[in-house]
């Protein structure tokens, strides 16, 4: 930042802006520091001195685009992702309450937000959004997960058979 | 934002030309026309690797009913990366290939449920008196899960002389300590060819001793643990602290529930029973209820915090100790500071943390008729500054700093236990002194290796 606020109190005085323009043609303000939770956002803004233009994001809507801005506003003091986690350890589920309630949204929204996420490379967010999808499945049965996700059993008796018998090993007992 | 400083140049990322090419992905999903039998799934249609990443929160059973669903799902679960993260998730040492399985989810399903028990590495016994300390891994190379005795000989040995006290005894101590491969306590084949696996009972390790008439079966616990089920049936010991305690104490009347888990959310994934027994009658009954010749042996891990030595911390360890007349014998040597009493992180202040009043507590993993496994074989209450008794300045020991200790006695049986003063020459936090003044005696004891034991 090169400017230093004049008057803390005075009402005009707003953290420095950019402002998005979604695939529905609509425009949103967003505070710079709250933007730059996308990786996208933020090495465009290294790379490009100029950025009094708005950025087009037309893979993402304007009602996905406000969540995605509502996440990004709550976690922008997240310390930033540390880059490749480690795969080899057991990856938890645990969500915290804060974005437990936010994912609480119709499945299309949430598969939304995850493709959001992907494409504007904020990674705390798509982690988020696939813990999530991964609850959903967590614990049940082939049925219930079909049932959850509208998928249509497409094995023949055979395959749905050869399956059956690849996974005995799952079951209980 | 020193943007003056860079060339304005885009770095291919897929960023888009003109704000006028409006949705192109996302629309086909939020058109929800009701076609009959075509209602989207939008799931299915993420790109294959954000469903990876989705998968990859999934456990092993969570993938395996996933796939029972549909042909696209059955795809993306198959993944051999995500069964590789699984089972290294479970090692110490990741692997890269499935070895002798056609595919690592082949690796895995044949080893299921029984990964946790690689990766606790450290196993010991119940067994009465003595105790039993193994290790255990994965054999890549054979596909197998198996777990060895720890033993320990203690070689030549030479007398010395302290000049503090010339009447006391002290014998160097340079033990060889390896696994004794001749004979596995553990050892788990691929268990899916072998039989299906049934969580509630007992799988035949078929071990070169059963030659002499000697066989063992594996079993798995049940982390179901009564609520006021005495401490002395319990394992592990109240010595070490442990958040996964289990009934160790399984009569035949026992309930079913109590003496087998009977789904994977049962099972303790810190304990596991083996069953020895000699059948020296041809024809008879092989799993035979109770006779003279069975043992049945609880077998307990440690939370890596109580071995693992830190800054503040040493001494943490497993260690090997010369106990004369019994052999050498394992011990945990885990150290414990106020603030671990005071659970609240809160409580302790800077100033207390400046002065450590770390304890060593040594808990016999195993021991001998006298003070058997599970009890304390010695206790420094305080290795800080309150318990300083002297820094040795002997040639001996020189440097070393002396601290109070109490060492445990028994008669035979465990009988009249009794704790009696003693001296603790910490050396080094490779190696100790215990001088047990009343018998005249000080015994070494040093730290284990337990990688270098377990490298193949």
């Amino acid at each position: 930042m090169t400017e230093q606020p004049e008057k803390i109190d005075q009402v005009e005085q707003k953290a420095p802006t950019l402002t998005f323009l979604t695939s529905d043609n609509v425009t949103i303000e967003v505070e710079r520091d709250v933007a730059q939770r996308s990786l996208l956002v933020k090495h465009l803004l290294e790379d490009v001195a100029d950025t009094d233009g708005s950025i087009p994001v037309n893979m993402v809507n304007e009602a996905v685009m406000k969540k995605v801005i509502e996440w990004c506003r709550w976690h922008k003091n997240d310390p930033p992702a540390t880059g490749d986690d480690d795969d080899s350890r057991r990856k938890t589920t645990d969500i915290d309450e804060w974005d437990q309630k936010f994912m609480q949204v119709d499945q299309e929204m949430l598969f939304e937000i995850i493709l959001a996420a992907n494409y504007l490379d904020i990674k705390g967010l798509l982690d988020v959004g696939c813990k999530t999808v991964a609850n959903m499945i967590k614990g049940k049965s082939p049925e219930e997960i079909r049932k959850t996700f509208n998928i249509q059993n497409d094995f023949t008796p055979e395959e749905e058979d050869q399956i059956r018998r690849e996974n005995e090993w799952a079951e209980d007992r | 934002m020193d943007a003056d400083a860079r060339l304005p140049a885009f770095r291919g990322q897929p960023q888009a030309p003109t704000p006028t090419e409006v949705g192109d992905l996302p629309e086909a999903s939020i058109s929800t026309s009701n076609l009959p039998g075509e209602t989207p799934v939008p799931l299915l249609e993420l790109p294959p690797e954000l469903i990876q990443q989705i998968l990859s929160f999934l456990s092993a059973q969570d993938l395996a009913r996933l796939s029972a669903t549909c042909r696209s799902l059955a795809e993306h679960a198959t993944n051999g990366l995500l069964w590789a993260n699984i089972i290294n998730s479970y090692l110490p040492e990741p692997i890269h290939d499935p070895g002798v399985f056609n595919s690592f989810r082949d690796l895995y399903a044949a080893h299921h449920p029984c990964w946790f028990i690689p990766r606790h590495k450290i196993w010991f016994s119940d067994t009465e008196h003595t105790g039993n300390l193994i290790l255990a891994r994965y054999d890549h190379r054979r596909g197998v899960i198996e777990g060895y005795r720890v033993i320990s000989e203690r070689r030549s040995h030479q007398f010395q002389i302290w000049d503090c006290n010339p009447d006391v005894i002290i014998q160097t101590f340079n033990p060889r300590v390896r696994l004794w491969l001749d004979d596995p306590v553990l050892l788990l084949k691929n268990l899916r060819e072998r039989q299906p696996w049934h969580l509630p009972g007992e799988t035949r390790m078929p071990m070169a001793l059963e030659s002499q008439h000697v066989f063992s079966a594996f079993s798995l616990c049940s982390a179901h643990l009564s609520p006021n089920l005495e401490s002395a049936k319990q394992w592990p010991p109240q010595t070490i602290p442990s958040n996964h305690r289990i009934n160790r104490d399984l009569d035949i009347e026992a309930p079913h529930q109590e003496r087998y888990p009977r789904q994977v959310d049962d099972l303790s994934e810190h304990a596991f029973r083996i069953r020895r027994w000699a059948n020296f009658r041809l024809g008879g009954n092989l799993f035979g209820a109770s006779s003279p010749n069975v043992t049945l042996s609880t077998f307990a891990t440690l939370d890596p915090k109580l071995y693992t030595p830190t800054r503040m911390k040493p001494y943490q360890g497993i260690w090997v100790g010369d106990y004369s007349a019994h052999g050498c014998e394992f011990l945990l040597f885990l150290q414990r500071g106020r603030e671990d009493e005071h659970a609240s992180p809160a409580e302790t202040s800077v100033s207390e943390e400046t002065i450590p009043q770390y304890s060593l507590e040594a808990v016999k993993l195993t021991g001998d008729p006298n003070v058997p496994r599970g009890e304390l074989s010695f206790v420094a209450d305080d290795t800080g500054p309150g318990g300083l008794l002297r820094i040795a300045d002997e040639t001996l020991f020189q440097g070393a700093r002396i601290v109070r200790c109490r060492g445990h006695v028994a008669g035979l049986g465990f009988r009249d236990d009794t704790f009696i003063p003693s001296q603790l020459i910490l050396i080094s936090p490779e190696c100790v002194a215990h001088y047990w003044e009343s018998m005249g005696h000080i015994s070494y004891y040093r730290r284990l290796d337990i990688d270098a034991l377990l490298r193949i």
